[in-house]
């Protein structure tokens, strides 16, 4: 009856609104053919005058399917926009999740000759064992020629539709993308970037199917209507215009971050015969329900962890544990040794863990469902933590939708301490994450009452030591003593790691950071498994520490920085500075100077503070009672800044980047 | 030694948990001599390859190998593959040192990627296993290749890298009567025994080879350490008949695939004919045919089956304008035939690693193709865009390549770039201003090597991407840029930046004087390590010549307290000069630096690198200023 009384409603308008098609192939405008310069960016190599796409929920044959439709026109202008003319289109073909049809590509000289790209002419590579790829290139490419190619790709996964760029890395000058979707399909739109985009909606009547929820758990189920419907159809028309092309600055994320797109999330469906809405999308207590009773997830590890020819390693190792942390550092290590990792990110499970573990090979996720299992075992309260990692993007924390993540990482409450593991790195102390996982914040996935966590980040420290004398003959000789904590020390153990020999490894950077140096000897110290500290002792002298010129002879502070340039060179910027975690730079140095020295002048002392205790440069010189004594502290407290804080984190930069550059003037006798 | 302390402590982390090793592990077998210097021990290696007909072969691999660190080279294992080069299977067992099978894995572990992903297309795939597990371990390593090409025989990598030692290695290469098969030694052959060789058989092994340490400035593994190269000497491929018995043979096989693939439509024979009549002398018709190809194609590349050795036709080019270096040479030829002018196809190693080739032993040993008029002994670089006629590049010259022709071509030397070549001269005029800045007006001229990043840059890059480039390679902290102005020749190699910019703070500040450097184009920084050990030959393979000429005007409130001394010296690795005067409130330098390619003894490296410290040392002479009231 609802139908019915649909129809009287709507049976007075017009069953299709034809929407005036946005750029028809091979229709190019003179203007277009002659253009030679894009006015709005003349730098510009190339040009996409349109990018035209639409995204239907086609649901006119009970095929129900998804038909992105894309249309692409662009304008080379110079030689190095011709790389725009080699085209990739990556797709799913693990289980031929997607099909892509329907291509064609021309281009059209700048004399308007159009040269149709061949069925042959279009390749595909199988990218690895998920992905394909469409690979073709524009023939007759010149500076002018105008270059064509549109496709459609279809899938059925309704919950996350294509995405869809409104920014490229060249100017777009028209950006039009048509969404379909019947009344009955709800879906959350999730906009990001800095590009104005207007959006238009109208609805059509159309003869449709439709679909039903017949039960939302344990799992989805839908059942298709037995004929088809007049429904009402929803038109979305999103239109940007002379977008510019999207810069990357230091210091970001990933570009996909920042870059302007929007995507589409499956919410709801509502049925046509009643009107009620029934979600889809789950809340997030739903969601880690559906995860826990999933095969290829819960099941796996909600119980325990613990095949037999584990339980026959460790059990013995277990017994010599005497605290629980060792006995979760054992587990660890034996996780780590005994499989392999082959890829550092993952959520689901491709084979059981049993398998995987004993083929010895798993992605990370994998390892850390495992060690998630085992640690349940022991008695150790343990959960799963979903994470989008740094390239993968940020997280949408009001949307329950398990797209938004690319990986698991593992939370566990040891000895009352919540404790953060990821197991991809090798042996990295508990609570320190690979910096690819830093991406802020995380879905801690307890059955009962998922939520959002801070992840961990840990503040990375360089401590310079230096006791150095100057002899006689200008030559500064002493200790030099490193301390690293957390990232910093696991990057200089990678390097070391990696040195044929540690002494030319530290020579070498030593006479690259400060002055030619010769280096006696390297101690490492401080360094075991699972520790966030590694000190470095280091024996060496700097034979042309000094300059000498005139009456003088100068120094300067001896000690590594990485930023002894400024990395902001940029005055203004577009988007927010995400470093990794925060950090500090510490140098304390003294220089014994030989009897009869005369110190004639010293590097002004500083100090400098960002707003909110975010950042701070110390930065003292004095004369002490042997020589000259140097203390600089440098410290990022915060890991994210607006883009209004850059000014002020610029110039705190600059100015430790000034410091390194100061002497010390010396009279020598 | 040092290091190697270090390296037990870092591992235990790893091995704590392997089941405890034996005190008699498979390690202990092999001699103290071959665990020094080593990041691998290969314990047994053996190379199967049998030729089965003229077109066919099949291939077997087994490696038993301790890896003793991270640093070894049988972590990743990598199996090149291609049309003609089919995996049959592959295995990777993993051992403890007692032998303790810990885990195998079998073909379908391997992941397959495309070789070349930025090619339009390309059969080349490679399989992938890559295990990241604590060291000490023993990997065996083997896999099955059926061969559908003889061009290009697996060689015998002795020793497959620097830090690898060998406890025995061997390879048995059996072909029939008529296939016979020609081999080289690379490096001393005398640690390579022959035993029972039957006949049609090459069967050779090794045995207790000690590891080579890696040294910086080394000549590359590639290429220095022993290996065997094979080669048949004929055979067909695709259905063409190869002949590699020589050069000679070699060179007329491969250009007997370039044969009937020069036809051009009647439009680019107009086009031809209309250059050349505008064209005064035959090096102007070049000019213009070179810049006629230049302008009107881009280089994709497409590899398939015998299509990675094969050009596309002429047609094919005119009709896409774009092909690989194959098809835009072969397109090229045909484009210099129609006007009268005879060239040919030079193949050749690009790369920066060239390998060594012996003029008696014929090989596949290259990866592209350049196009050379014997007549007028021009070359032609035909996948560049930017490039002048007889400009080859830094990754093209200095080393030797094969001439194709129809009644066979031989080795030729390909252009040398050295220090007449590659030249860089800077001028610049320095600012300092009272408030402390400094303005700067820098002009470059880059010849040769120092070129080719804005030729590259013309063709492939935005200005913006090429300002980016400049401020990252500047020696000079965070500027401004005011003008950035690039002209790049058509007519020579040759490159002409103008630039002007300002530089907050620029010298180190000591109280109230400045030290303040001079150049501040490219200044040589690049000194080689100190070494209390050197055992390896140096390789330096290039060659240029740097000028800096500038002056540096004073404001009046600064005076010269110091100037650095005029100095000049010389050694056979190169030469520098350096001079300096003041003239009132302005400081006048000219700096001149040649650095020579070289190949020296081992003995000769403290000598090589103390001449390159003295010319660094004198590049970061700073002049000190003086605050006056």
């Amino acid at each position: 009856m609802i139908l019915k009384h649909f129809f009287l409603v709507f049976c007075f308008i017009p069953l299709f609104l034809f929407a005036q098609q946005p750029m028809k192939w091979g229709k190019i405008p003179k203007g277009d053919l002659e253009m030679r310069v894009y006015e709005p960016d003349t730098s510009a190599g190339a040009v996409i005058l349109a990018d035209v796409g639409s995204i239907e929920l086609d649901f006119t044959t009970g095929k129900n399917r998804i038909v992105f439709t894309h249309h692409r026109r662009i304008k080379i202008l110079k030689p190095s926009g011709f790389k725009w003319a080699d085209v990739r289109l990556p797709y799913r073909t693990k289980n031929n999740t997607d099909k892509l049809y329907a291509y064609k590509a021309q281009t059209i000289t700048p004399s308007g000759e159009k040269i149709a790209l061949k069925r042959d002419n279009f390749y595909f590579e199988q990218l690895n064992s998920d992905w394909g790829c469409k690979k073709f290139t524009f023939p007759q490419v010149e500076e002018g020629a105008i270059l064509e190619y549109t496709y459609k790709l279809e899938s059925s996964d309704f919950f996350t539709l294509p995405e869809w760029f409104f920014q490229e890395e060249i100017p777009i000058r028209y950006n039009h993308l048509k969404l379909v979707i019947p009344q009955f399909m709800k879906y959350i739109f999730l906009y990001q970037g800095s590009v104005s985009v207007d959006k238009t909606t109208d609805y059509y009547m159309g003869n449709l199917y439709f679909i039903k929820v017949l039960q939302t758990a344990p799992e989805l189920r839908l059942a298709v209507s037995g004929s088809t419907y007049p429904l009402r159809v929803n038109e979305t028309i999103f239109t940007a215009r002379d977008v510019p092309a999207f810069k990357a600055e230091p210091y970001m994320t990933s570009m996909d971050d920042y870059i302007a797109k929007i995507n589409f999330q499956w919410q709801a469906i509502e049925d046509p015969t009643d009107l009620r809405t029934t979600p889809v999308m789950q809340t997030w207590e739903e969601l880690a329900d559906e995860l826990y009773g999933s095969f290829s997830f819960g099941l796996q590890f909600a119980k325990s962890f613990w095949p037999f020819e584990m339980a026959t390693k460790l059990n013995p190792l277990l017994k010599q544990a005497t605290t629980t942390v060792d006995s979760v550092l054992t587990v660890y290590s034996h996780l780590q040794d005994a499989v392999s990792v082959d890829r550092a990110t993952g959520i689901f499970c491709s084979k059981d863990l049993e398998t995987l573990y004993a083929k010895g090979k798993a992605d990370a996720g994998e390892l850390n469902l495992m060690m998630i299992g085992a640690l349940r075992k022991l008695g150790i309260p343990a959960w799963p933590v979903l994470i989008s990692t740094r390239s993968h993007g940020k997280t949408y924390e009001q949307y329950p939708f398990i797209d938004q993540f690319n990986h698991v990482i593992v939370l566990a409450k040891i000895k009352g301490e919540f404790t953060f593991m990821d197991l991809g790195a090798r042996a990295y102390p508990l609570n320190y994450l690979p910096v690819q996982d830093l991406n802020y914040r995380g879905m801690l996935l307890t059955r009962s009452n998922p939520r959002w966590i801070d992840l961990p980040a840990p503040k990375s420290e360089s401590i310079y030591l230096g006791d150095f004398t100057l002899d006689e003959e200008g030559v500064l000789h002493g200790v030099l003593t490193c301390h690293f904590k957390g990232y910093e020390a696991f990057r200089q153990m990678g390097i070391s790691q990696e040195a044929e020999d540690l002494r030319q490894l530290w020579e070498e950077r030593l006479s690259k950071n400060i002055s030619a140096a010769e280096v006696d000897s390297v101690l490492v110290e401080e360094w075991e498994p699972f520790s966030d500290h590694l000190s470095v002792k280091i024996s060496c002298s700097f034979p042309e520490a000094l300059t000498e010129a005139g009456d003088l002879s100068y120094l300067s502070m001896v000690g590594l920085s990485k930023f002894k340039e400024n990395p902001f060179e940029d005055e203004e910027r577009l988007y927010p500075i995400s470093f990794p975690y925060p950090f500090k730079e510490k140098v304390v140095l003294n220089v014994s100077l030989s009897e009869g020295a005369a110190i004639e002048s010293l590097p002004e002392s500083v100090s400098l503070k960002l707003a909110n205790k975010a950042g701070k440069l110390k930065y003292i010189v004095n004369q002490s009672e042997k020589g000259v004594q140097w203390i600089s502290i440098f410290e990022v407290k915060q890991a994210l800044f607006s883009k209004e804080e850059y000014p002020a984190l610029r110039n705190l930069f600059s100015i430790y980047a000034e410091k390194w550059q100061e002497l010390a003037a010396l009279k020598l006798p | 030694m040092k290091g190697l302390g270090f390296f037990f402590l870092l591992l235990t982390c790893g091995f704590a948990v392997l089941p405890a090793q034996s005190p008699a592990n498979l390690l202990d077998l092999v001699p103290d001599s071959l665990v020094e210097n080593a990041h691998a021990v290969v314990l047994k290696e053996t190379n199967e390859l049998k030729i089965l007909s003229k077109s066919r072969a099949s291939f077997s691999y087994f490696l038993r190998a301790v890896n003793l660190d991270r640093q070894s080279p049988f972590t990743d294992f990598f199996i090149f593959c291609d049309g003609d080069v089919q995996l049959g299977s592959a295995k990777v067992v993993l051992r403890d040192l007692d032998g303790f099978v810990l885990n195998t894995y079998s073909t379908s572990a391997f992941e397959s990627y495309p070789v070349s992903p930025e090619a339009l297309y390309s059969d080349g795939r490679v399989y992938l296993l890559r295990l990241d597990i604590p060291c000490p371990h023993i990997v065996e390593f083997s896999y099955k290749l059926n061969l559908k090409r003889l061009l290009d025989l697996p060689p015998w990598k002795i020793q497959a890298d620097y830090g690898v030692s060998v406890v025995q290695s061997s390879y048995r290469l059996q072909y029939p009567d008529d296939l016979p098969v020609r081999f080289f030694f690379q490096g001393d052959s005398s640690v390579v025994q022959k035993e029972n060789e039957e006949e049609n058989t090459f069967y050779r092994h090794v045995q207790n080879l000690p590891a080579v340490s890696k040294e910086p400035y080394a000549p590359p593994a590639a290429f220095f350490l022993k290996r065997v190269y094979f080669s048949s000497e004929h055979f067909t491929y695709s259905g063409y008949p190869f002949e590699m018995g020589n050069w000679r043979k070699f060179s007329k096989a491969l250009f007997d695939l370039y044969r009937g693939r020069a036809e051009l439509s009647e439009e680019t024979r107009r086009e031809v004919a209309r250059l050349v009549a505008s064209a005064g002398s035959e090096e102007e018709k070049i000019r213009l045919l070179y810049r006629y190809v230049q302008q009107n194609t881009r280089y994709v590349s497409v590899q398939l089956g015998i299509g990675g050795f094969q050009p596309f036709e002429a047609s094919y080019v005119e009709q896409n304008k774009y092909g690989d270096c194959k098809a835009l040479t072969n397109f090229t030829m045909s484009v210099l035939a129609e006007a009268g002018i005879k060239s040919r196809p030079v193949v050749v190693y690009h790369g920066d690693e060239p390998p060594p080739l012996s003029d008696d032993f014929a090989r596949m040993a290259f990866n592209h193709v350049l196009l050379y008029l014997p007549e007028q002994d021009v070359w032609l670089e035909c996948t560049s865009n930017v490039y002048p006629p007889d400009y080859v590049g830094q990754g093209n010259a200095n080393r030797k390549g094969l001439l194709l022709d129809d009644v066979g071509g031989s080795l030729v030397d390909m252009p040398e770039q050295d220090t007449a070549t590659n030249v860089l001269e800077i001028e610049s005029e320095l600012f300092l201003e009272p408030s402390g800045k400094t303005r700067i007006r820098l002009r470059e001229r880059s010849r040769g090597m120092y070129y080719e990043p804005y030729a590259y840059g013309e063709q492939e890059r935005a200005k913006e991407d090429m300002i980016r480039w400049f401020r990252k390679r500047s020696p000079l902290p965070a500027f401004e840029l005011e003008r950035y102005e690039l002209e790049v020749s058509t007519q020579e190699p040759a490159a002409d930046l103008q630039v002007e910019l300002s530089v907050k703070g620029l010298g180190k500040k000591a109280g109230n004087r400045l030290l303040f450097p001079l150049l501040t184009g490219q200044p040589f920084d690049e000194v080689p390590p100190r070494l209390k050990e050197r055992n390896l030959p140096v390789y330096y393979p290039v060659s240029y010549k740097k000028t800096e000429r500038g002056v540096l005007h004073l404001p009046s409130g600064k005076k010269v307290e110091s100037l650095p001394e005029s100095k000049s010296f010389s050694s056979p690795y190169g030469s520098y000069r350096l001079q300096l005067r003041q003239e009132g409130q302005d400081i006048c330098f000219e700096r001149e630096l040649l650095i020579l390619a070289v190949e020296l003894p081992p003995e000769e490296y403290a000598a090589w690198r103390s001449f390159l410290r003295k010319v660094a040392k004198a590049d970061a002479s700073k002049v000190v200023l003086l605050e006056t009231p």
